[in-house]
């Protein structure tokens, strides 16, 4: 009996013993979502939608055309860096890291990441192909930090049908303001007429969006927002300008109030309000979202670019990018990591499906890019877009405290001053402690 | 004031029978003990007099009202419980305090009540002191000031001294017998012991499977047991059972053969007993002696031998197997294994009927 | 070697391990937290002393005020409530038979979620977009209530979520109180007329006396340290308005990097709840005599 029982263990044991797998393995993490349940293992990029689509099908591909390598995908939460600081803090980082061009100069300033050059050249891509804004995002200091993936602007996205029962549409095209009175007066004028408000925000939870607003009409008059590497202007008439303006449209209800992103972006597809601020990002999804016949947005949806209220026609730009973070890796492994890259750059196209603007030139003058729907009304923002000085660091917590304060003061808990100026004083104490 | 009455009370757990319609009366003042083995239905008897259970059917009746519709605060009884129950918490004053602020009583009727049952049960020093500073048998007088101090018209006792070590049970057994002295209530007493009962009890109710057994004094239980299960509980050591038939009668007395052949006179009457029924002999330990050297006598082996100091019981076996039981004054002689010859005093022997009917001596003139 | 010392090297032994992984966990990290706080550190190791600097700047930071007014409101709001609600059922749930038996396990069953669970199932009850509540107030003609962004809201809404979330674990430790209770004395007090209420103070609470100390202590070391819910049903927000400290030190930790501040704000915690801890049970135990 024991002697049967010692037996079976034993067979249990060598059969547990798997061959020893030396296929390099990379660790890939990313945001994007999670869409496991309806890409699964499909690798047909050409039919997937979305952001976390395109991208899982990518990797699947990758993963099925390259049987020697073993890849390893971490999906995090929105936007993952405090996990990936724990993760660089442990010693333990993943090998190819999403991460927004914003927010490089952080980790690169740090030393936390590594310079892309030799990984780009064992990939055959020449820096010289990305876009003037992808460079500008990925490089700092005369290195390259990352392979940028896109570059990513704001736009509004626009419910033409109910412009046009505002009596805001000329010849096909939605009639945009010019100025802040002229915002207010037509958000009056669609809030009239329509009974509903102008624009949709997503005030919860997201204080992205405000800061995108506070910093594009600041960069249109070409306003200094960050003097130093070391210091934030906050409390500045121009800013107060912006912010009173955003307040006026909450205080007299002529946008929605107490809602997330998903809240928003479900209210702008049930055509609940006139126009979403949001990104480029939400163009692939919207226009799937317009091609369904039974759909409130179909044959009603068009975009712009944030329209010009102060200064000059601008954007605020970012971008996506992968970063490497500081490790040491077998040569098996870097030429893994190498031709993921490469691979990742022939399908930029495929990538811009999704809204976002490519990172490589070519892709951007191509016949497809251009017969892509909407990307003629954006492509202005190639040549307006604008992002933050390259010594500006710790964007990411920057921009919530910056969007916790501007919160407080467009919802009217704070007055306009005492936000700007509290969120002046948070962010160069933030500054004063950095090492 | 009336008593108890108990009417046609039965309670079943589930399938099983626990009690079965008992009735019983017992009178103001009176000290009755339940009697019986475990499982017999008395502690389920005295839990629904208190109130804690409630029978399936029947009546209690309490000084001419009726009280098993009441709840247990509202039927004037008091209860001491085996393990005593005291309130952990509280000192034993607040202990003894508690039911009677339930009840609403003034505080210093509560005080000088309390100070009284202190007094009784010379409990004083320990009024501020908790039941977990406290030996056992301090517990039990606070258990028993708890309940006195509440003038209950009837006392219930959940086996008062089975928790108790010897030293001490005899100690309380003098003491309970001085509290009912002081107090102006029957007391019901559930015991398994039946010393305890025989020693303080006015009146004992012998309980098995479910019914009474037999309700008489300690002398009535003792001397004339109402059937042969009674017999063997009561007394200790218990009387012994010798199977045999009817020989005949003698001057209107039955006389009994032993199953060795010996034909014992008994002084039973002959009433129905007819020649030849098989009965049993019920003989108790007094009535058997060692016989006098020549003095006839039935022949017996000793197999255990217990010195109790004052008297000695012989165990023993007769010829035809039957086990017997003497007592010997003083310390005694004999050894286990020993060849005894038995006197027996025939006249007080019992004889018992196969359905379990009785039939006693008539005492000697 | 002796029997003794034989014996207690084997005692040694047996609790050897536990107290290894006790220290190593625990202990040490405690210290070289005290440390770090006495440093400007960032994450990923820099270090220059400064000694009480951070203290000081923590004591004086009105975000840290916000944060741990926030904190104390929702321990408030959160365990006196959850005690007695706790109490209420386990006195219900303190009965023999398959339904009480069923009901323990309901309650005790969202014990077992992981906070995301909680937060999205709470997310959903409560946002005034086609939540649960919102469509209820839709249906009885009324506005929806904005509880995750109004900022007087947002506490007690949190307060909700975790009161639900946490129901189970005192009422199982109250329940196991209550049973030890013996049953003759819940008798004595029958016969000595007690009525409900009078049972219930006078002899179950002094009894459970110490499992209700022990579940008023737990819960407020945990509420105190209350995170998930704030983080992912309100962000902390609005402005602020339900930022606990745990959260604030998260986002200081790991989004501004700065370790030694956020370490400091952790000792001040960590100190706040051992205060706090120690004066429930002294109030409590301080009457009672030491135990025969």
């Amino acid at each position: 009996m024991i002697g049967r029982a010692l037996a079976f263990g034993f067979a249990g044991l060598l059969a547990g013993c798997a061959p020893a797998d030396d296929r390099p393995e990379i660790v890939v993490q990313r945001f994007f979502g999670e869409c496991g349940a309806a890409y699964g293992e499909s690798t047909d990029v050409a039919a997937a939608d979305t952001e976390c689509g395109i991208l899982t099908t990518l990797i699947n591909r990758f993963e099925a055309e390259n049987p020697d390598i073993r890849v390893k995908v971490n999906v995090v939460a929105w936007p993952g860096y405090p996990q990936l600081a724990a993760q660089i803090a442990a010693g333990d980082p993943p090998d190819l890291v999403t991460m927004h061009q914003s927010v490089i100069s952080d980790y690169a300033g740090a030393g936390l990441i590594e310079p892309v050059e030799p990984l780009l050249a064992a990939a055959r891509i020449d820096p010289a192909a990305f876009t003037p804004a992808a460079r500008a995002g990925v490089e700092k200091e005369g290195r390259l930090y990352a392979m940028p993936w896109d570059t990513i602007g704001r736009l509004w996205h626009i419910n033409t049908a109910l412009m046009a029962e505002a009596g805001l549409m000329r010849g096909g095209k939605p009639v945009l303001p010019n100025s802040p009175e002229e915002l207010l007066a037509h958000a009056r004028q669609f809030r009239e007429r329509t009974s509903k408000p102008y624009l949709i925000q997503a005030q919860v939870s997201a204080p992205d969006f405000h800061v995108a607003l506070l910093y594009t009409y600041l960069l249109a008059q070409d306003a200094v927002i960050f003097p130093d590497a070391r210091h934030i202007r906050l409390d500045t008439p121009q800013a107060r300008a912006i912010v009173t303006v955003l307040r006026q449209l909450n205080a007299e209800g002529l946008t929605t109030l107490n809602q997330d992103f998903p809240a928003a972006t479900a209210a702008f597809i049930q055509g609940e309000g006139g126009i979403f601020p949001v990104g480029t990002w939400m163009l692939g999804p919207y226009d799937a979202e317009a091609a369904r016949s039974n759909s409130p947005l179909h044959g009603n949806y068009a975009v712009a670019p944030f329209p010009r209220l102060w200064g000059e026609e601008a954007s605020f730009v970012d971008g996506h990018a992968w970063i490497v973070p500081a490790a040491r890796r077998s040569p098996a492994e870097r030429a893994a990591m190498a031709r993921f890259l490469g691979f990742l750059a022939k399908y930029n196209y495929d990538w811009s499906r999704t809204g976002q603007l490519p990172a490589f030139a070519q892709v951007v003058e191509s016949p497809a890019f251009r017969a892509l729907p909407h990307r003629a009304d954006i492509a202005a923002l190639a040549r307006t877009g604008k992002q933050l000085p390259g010594y500006v660091e710790r964007q990411s917590a920057v921009q919530g405290l910056i969007g916790e304060e501007l919160e407080a003061a467009i919802t009217g808990a704070k007055p306009v001053d005492t936000a700007l100026k509290d969120a002046e004083r948070r962010v160069n104490r933030l500054y004063a402690q950095m090492m | 004031m009336s008593g108890l009455e108990l009417i046609d009370v039965s309670k079943s757990y589930g399938a099983t029978p626990v009690l079965e319609r008992v009735s019983l009366s017992v009178l103001p003042r009176e000290f009755i003990a339940f009697l019986g083995p475990s499982g017999s239905g008395k502690s389920t008897l005295l839990r629904i007099i208190a109130g804690l259970e409630t029978a399936d059917s029947g009546e209690v009746w309490l000084d001419g009202e009726r009280i098993d519709t009441r709840s247990p605060g509202a039927r004037g009884i008091a209860m001491v419980f085996q393990h005593y129950a005291l309130y952990p918490h509280m000192t034993v004053r607040e202990n003894m305090a508690f039911g009677l602020r339930n009840a609403g009583v003034a505080r210093d009727e509560i005080t000088r009540r309390i100070a009284q049952a202190a007094d009784i049960l010379e409990i004083a020093e320990q009024l501020d002191k908790k039941p977990g500073q406290m030996s056992g048998g301090q517990r039990q007088r606070v258990a028993i000031g708890r309940a006195i101090i509440k003038q209950p018209r009837l006392f219930l006792l959940d086996e008062p001294l089975s928790n108790l070590d010897a030293a001490l049970r005899g100690r309380t057994r003098v003491e309970l017998a001085q509290l009912r002295t002081r107090v102006d209530a029957a007391l019901i007493m559930v015991t398994h012991d039946q010393a305890e009962a025989m020693t303080l009890a006015d009146r004992i109710v012998i309980l098995d499977d479910c019914c009474i057994q037999q309700v008489g004094t300690p002398a009535e239980v003792y001397a004339r047991p109402a059937n042969a299960f009674v017999a063997r509980f009561v007394g200790s050591p218990p009387m012994a059972m010798l199977p045999a038939t009817i020989a005949g009668e003698e001057a209107g007395r039955v006389c009994v053969r032993l199953a060795e052949g010996t034909v014992l006179a008994t002084a039973v009457p002959a009433g129905e007993l007819v020649a030849g029924t098989e009965v049993e002999v019920g003989l108790r330990p007094e009535h058997v002696r060692l016989a006098a050297p020549g003095e006839a006598g039935l022949a017996a082996q000793v197999e255990l031998v217990e010195r109790l100091g004052d008297r000695t019981f012989l165990y023993a076996k007769l010829e035809g197997g039957a086990e017997i039981i003497a007592l010997e004054p003083g310390f005694g002689t004999v050894r286990p294994g020993d060849a005894v010859t038995l006197a027996i005093d025939a006249p007080c022997a019992h004889v018992f009927t196969a359905s379990g009917a009785a039939h006693h001596p008539e005492p000697r003139a | 070697m002796t029997a003794a010392l034989r014996d207690r090297l084997a005692g040694y032994a047996f609790v050897g391990p536990f107290l290894l992984v006790y220290a190593a966990v625990l202990i040490v990290p405690l210290v070289m937290g005290i440390v770090i706080s006495l440093h400007r550190a960032d994450l990923f190791g820099r270090r220059e002393w400064i000694g009480l600097d951070n203290y000081a700047q923590a004591l004086g930071d009105p975000v840290l005020h916000q944060a741990f007014g926030n904190t104390v409101l929702l321990a408030v709001l959160i365990v006196p409530p959850l005690t007695v609600i706790a109490l209420l059922l386990a006195l219900a749930l303190n009965r023999p038979g398959k339904f009480a038996a069923v009901l323990r396990g309901v309650f005790f069953s969202s014990l077992v979620l992981s906070v995301t669970i909680v937060t999205l199932i709470w997310r959903f009850i409560l946002t005034p977009d086609a939540g649960l509540i919102a469509e209820g107030l839709e249906a009885a003609g009324r506005a929806p209530i904005p509880f995750l962004s109004d900022p007087d809201l947002v506490i007690p809404a949190i307060a909700v979520t975790t009161l639900w979330w946490s129901l189970g674990f005192p009422v199982m430790l109250i329940l196991a109180g209550l049973q030890q209770v013996p049953g003759d004395i819940y008798e004595a007090a029958a016969l000595d007329g007690a009525g409900r209420w009078t049972v219930l103070r006078r002899i179950t609470l002094p009894a459970i006396r110490r499992t209700l100390l022990l579940v008023v202590m737990l819960q407020t070391a945990a509420q105190l340290q209350l995170f998930g819910q704030a983080q992912l049903l309100t962000g902390g927000g609005p402005g602020g308005a339900s930022r606990t400290i745990v959260l604030y030190i998260f986002e200081v930790s790991f989004g501004r990097w700065e370790l030694g501040y956020a370490t400091a704000i952790a000792e001040l915690l960590f100190g706040m709840i051992i205060a706090l801890t120690l004066l429930q049970y002294w109030l409590v135990t301080r009457h009672e005599e030491p135990r025969a």
